[in-house]
């Protein structure tokens, strides 16, 4: 591997010397197509992994084996063509480099050197994508959090125009979706009573794929109502996006492999590590009352992660919802750790900034009607639609996770740049 | 009862003019909260197609109805118990959480029981007063899934609860568990030799009898005022077929009378068996403690709190002395239930 790039190299500098702008156009393709040794022996592994599995499977179905087989597929393949195409760079390099070769020739190879190249870049593009692993938890359903952050009384109002935003986004999507929990500030109640906190549950396998993106701090930016001057109020909710469990027997179970009793999973939490409480009757209890308070209060002790449930009048459903929500926090809290050393290394490196809880990720202006995000860059015009969860803001989300990928895949390079650098 | 602070009376008209109203009974905000928007919710899928008018107008007379201490369970016609949703309605009693905590503890046991584990036949229940069945309908909802299934007997003397529970198994159970439960009209007090022949094949006998003595101050205003004192309080019936015993007399108070009834129906037995008994104070958790002690000798016997599978809080007590035998205490909260487990093979006393 390592002699690869280093023929690819030598070849380079020697085909420098009769400097052409074609060849110079190829100088820079090339140092692009060069991949770092060890995105290309994780490919390789891979390869050898997918032929060595495909050759026991014929003999022997296996239902989890011919699953891999699926995933490593993509990456075998693109690796061969990446390879093809890199021998015959190293063939054409061996044309023009020896010096018996006429010069008719030379040019024909100097041009088919370029039009390969080209084309390697592509492959290594493809190759890089190929590689990226599936985000682990992209085939679950998911939690949406929102809840108002600066800015008072309108960013309530806000959080739930973000929360109307998504349950209609999800109809249109055909996701299923039901509101787990929804806190009033005050306890108003009624369509447009403040938001406190609400959560929504989009039970749909994908849908942590689907919406991931838009965990982050939204941006609003009007005439709040309750404004008499007719100032302009800049006010932010925060939505929380979480991997969320479906419920045991679910269609998806089997999908996430996800066992809650396997201490590995994310999902484990130890049940003797959580703290139930339930709301006590005050007084005697037992007979001497009949309260219907049923509110349930969990608390992870390692962490001190606390989550309450009182929204239901069932304690057995409040106590299910709980648990819940308490895992999946706690496994995206696990996750989150777990990256934090990558993201760091990353920072590093090329400044990128993980994009995350705290960071500011779309405007919504009314004033000027526009949605903007601000990790894709892309700006609509139609707010209304996009506050209807309409095709506006599925063009926004789109692009966010186009933009997402994007960043996946040149993290990856980076981290293995990194990682060869550091060796 | 206190008078209610007037800024929270003012705070919470200020939220909704209707929460003063349900503020009286609940005593605290969230709870009021909660409660309107159930009886919201209540209005809109109950009677739909409403118009918004009217709607408001249902709400309010349902909000006068809870200001009147009426219990929240009558007036929405349902309370959650475990998975299941029990009816209810005026002249049975509610089902209480604590109660929902203990008989999820024990299907949750029966389970994991190891003699009952391998068992290939039914399980057998007698529930005890057995009110709007929820007891004995979450059990056999929990336990129907075991190897041998499951049979469900419960006894009561009032007609609205026998009713009621036959409703509620209808209402509750999915059809293929429906024959597995039958509720009789039986007095616990005045059980015959015959009954407690019936008694002797039960695995688990459960009961929540009326255990309140009358003069207790510690009864809120909407139980007295609404719930049926039957199910309540057990002196009205202390005169009646029974008759306490000279010894028995000795530990036990006037409301303590069904206790040894539930007792003397377990004491026959060739199979290992489970009674479990709600309690309503520590004071009476340690007369059935003492009355267990008399009537199964070789039990073993222990009290398990409002929450018996959580962890106890450090104040709480995991054992208590009672006649020189130590007793453990299970889980947290006040004193709820007595459990004797009697093993197989051991004599009728
Ligand atoms: C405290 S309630 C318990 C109801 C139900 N098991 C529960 O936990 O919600 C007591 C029940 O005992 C019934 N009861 C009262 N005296 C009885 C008697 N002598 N024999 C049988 N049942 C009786 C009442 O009708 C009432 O339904």
């Amino acid at each position: 591997m390592f002699r690869t790039s280093w023929i690819s190299r030598r070849c380079l500098e020697m085909i420098r010397k009769p400097a052409s702008g074609r060849l110079r156009r190829f100088n820079s393709t090339v140092t692009q197509s060069s991949f770092s040794p060890a995105l290309l022996a994780r490919a390789r592994g891979m390869a050898i992994e997918h032929d060595k599995l495909s050759k026991e499977t014929a003999e022997t179905f296996d239902a989890k084996t011919s699953k891999r087989i699926g995933e490593l597929k993509g990456v075998a393949e693109a690796l061969k063509e990446w390879e093809d195409a890199q021998e015959s760079m190293s063939e054409l390099q061996g044309l023009l480099k020896d010096p018996t070769t006429d010069a008719e020739l030379r040019d024909l190879a100097a041009d088919d050197l370029n039009s390969t190249a080209a084309a390697l870049d592509a492959l290594a593009k493809r190759l890089a994508t190929s590689l990226m692993p599936k985000h682990p938890f992209e085939d679950m359903p998911c939690l949406i959090e929102i809840r108002p952050g600066a800015g008072g009384g309108e960013a309530a109002i806000f959080a739930g125009d973000l929360l109307r935003m998504y349950t209609a986004y999800c109809s249109r999507k055909g996701l299923r979706s039901t509101l787990l929990k929804y806190d009033t500030a005050d306890g108003a109640q009624g369509e447009n009573a403040p938001l406190a906190e609400a959560i929504i549950e989009v039970e749909s396998p994908g849908a942590y794929g689907e919406l991931r993106s838009e965990a982050g701090i939204h941006r609003v930016q009007r005439v709040p109502v309750t404004e008499k001057q007719g100032r302009t109020h800049t006010s932010a909710v925060s939505v929380l996006v979480l991997p969320s469990l479906p419920t045991s027997g679910s269609e998806g179970l089997e999908m996430h492999e996800v066992d809650l009793n396997d201490p590995t999973s994310d999902y484990y939490v130890n049940p003797a590590d959580v703290r139930t409480d339930v709301m006590r009757a005050r007084g005697a209890g037992g007979q001497h009352v009949n309260t219907t308070d049923s509110a349930v209060r969990l608390t992870h002790i390692p962490t001190n992660t606390v989550v309450s449930m009182q929204d239901g009048r069932s304690q057995h459903q409040n106590r299910a919802k709980a648990w819940l929500l308490l895992r999946s926090r706690l496994a995206q809290a696990k996750k989150e750790a777990r990256e934090e050393e990558v993201v760091a290394l990353r920072r590093n490196v090329i400044g990128v900034a993980k994009m995350g809880r705290g960071d500011k990720v779309r405007t919504y202006n009314y004033g000027q009607q526009r949605v903007s995000d601000h990790r894709s860059g892309i700006t609509v015009y139609n707010l209304d639609d996009v506050m209807e969860g309409g095709a506006e803001l599925n063009k926004v989300i789109q692009s966010v996770k186009e933009w997402l990928g994007e960043r996946e895949i040149e993290m990856l390079l980076t981290e293995n740049e990194i990682y060869s650098k550091k060796k | 009862m206190p008078r209610l602070q007037h800024a929270l009376l003012l705070q919470a008209y200020a939220l909704s003019p209707l929460l003063p109203l349900l503020l009286r009974v609940t005593r605290d905000l969230p709870s009021a909260l909660n409660e309107l928007r159930w009886l919201r919710s209540h209005v809109i899928n109950a009677i739909p197609k409403q118009s918004l008018h009217r709607q408001h107008a249902t709400l309010v007379k349902l909000c006068r109805r809870r200001q009147a201490a009426e219990p929240l369970q009558y007036i929405l016609g349902s309370q959650p118990f475990g998975e299941l949703d029990i009816r209810c309605r005026k002249g049975v009693l509610i089902p209480r959480l604590e109660t929902e905590a203990y008989s999820q503890h024990l299907a949750e046991q029966a389970l994991e029981s190891k003699s009952w584990n391998g068992l290939k036949r039914k399980l057998r229940v007698l529930d005890l007063c057995s009110g709007s069945g929820c007891i004995s309908l979450l059990l056999l909802h929990l336990l129907r899934r075991r190897m041998g299934g499951v049979d469900v007997v419960g006894w009561d003397i009032s007609k609205q609860a026998l009713a009621l529970s036959n409703e509620n198994v209808r209402h509750s159970l999915g059809p293929e568990d429906r024959g597995h439960v039958r509720y009789e009209d039986r007095d616990v007090l005045a059980s015959t030799e015959k009954d407690m022949h019936n008694a002797e094949a039960f695995d688990i006998i459960i009961c929540n009898p009326p255990y309140i003595h009358t003069e207790d101050s510690s009864v809120s205003r909407s139980v007295r005022k609404w719930e049926p004192g039957l199910a309540l309080f057990p002196a009205s019936q202390a005169t009646g077929p029974y008759q306490s015993s000279e010894a028995l007399s000795v530990v036990c108070a006037v409301e303590d009378i069904f206790y040894e009834r539930v007792l003397k129906l377990a004491t026959a037995h060739d199979v290992e068996k489970i009674v479990l008994m709600e309690v309503g104070s520590k004071e009476q958790a340690i007369r059935v403690v003492q009355l267990a002690a008399m009537f199964l000798p070789q039990a073993t016997l222990e009290i398990w709190r409002d929450a018996p599978d959580q962890i106890s809080e450090s104040y709480e007590v995991a054992s208590i002395l009672v006649d020189d035998q130590n007793y453990s205490v299970k889980g947290s909260g006040l004193f709820r239930a007595v459990v004797a487990r009697c093993n197989q093979h051991q004599n009728p006393s």
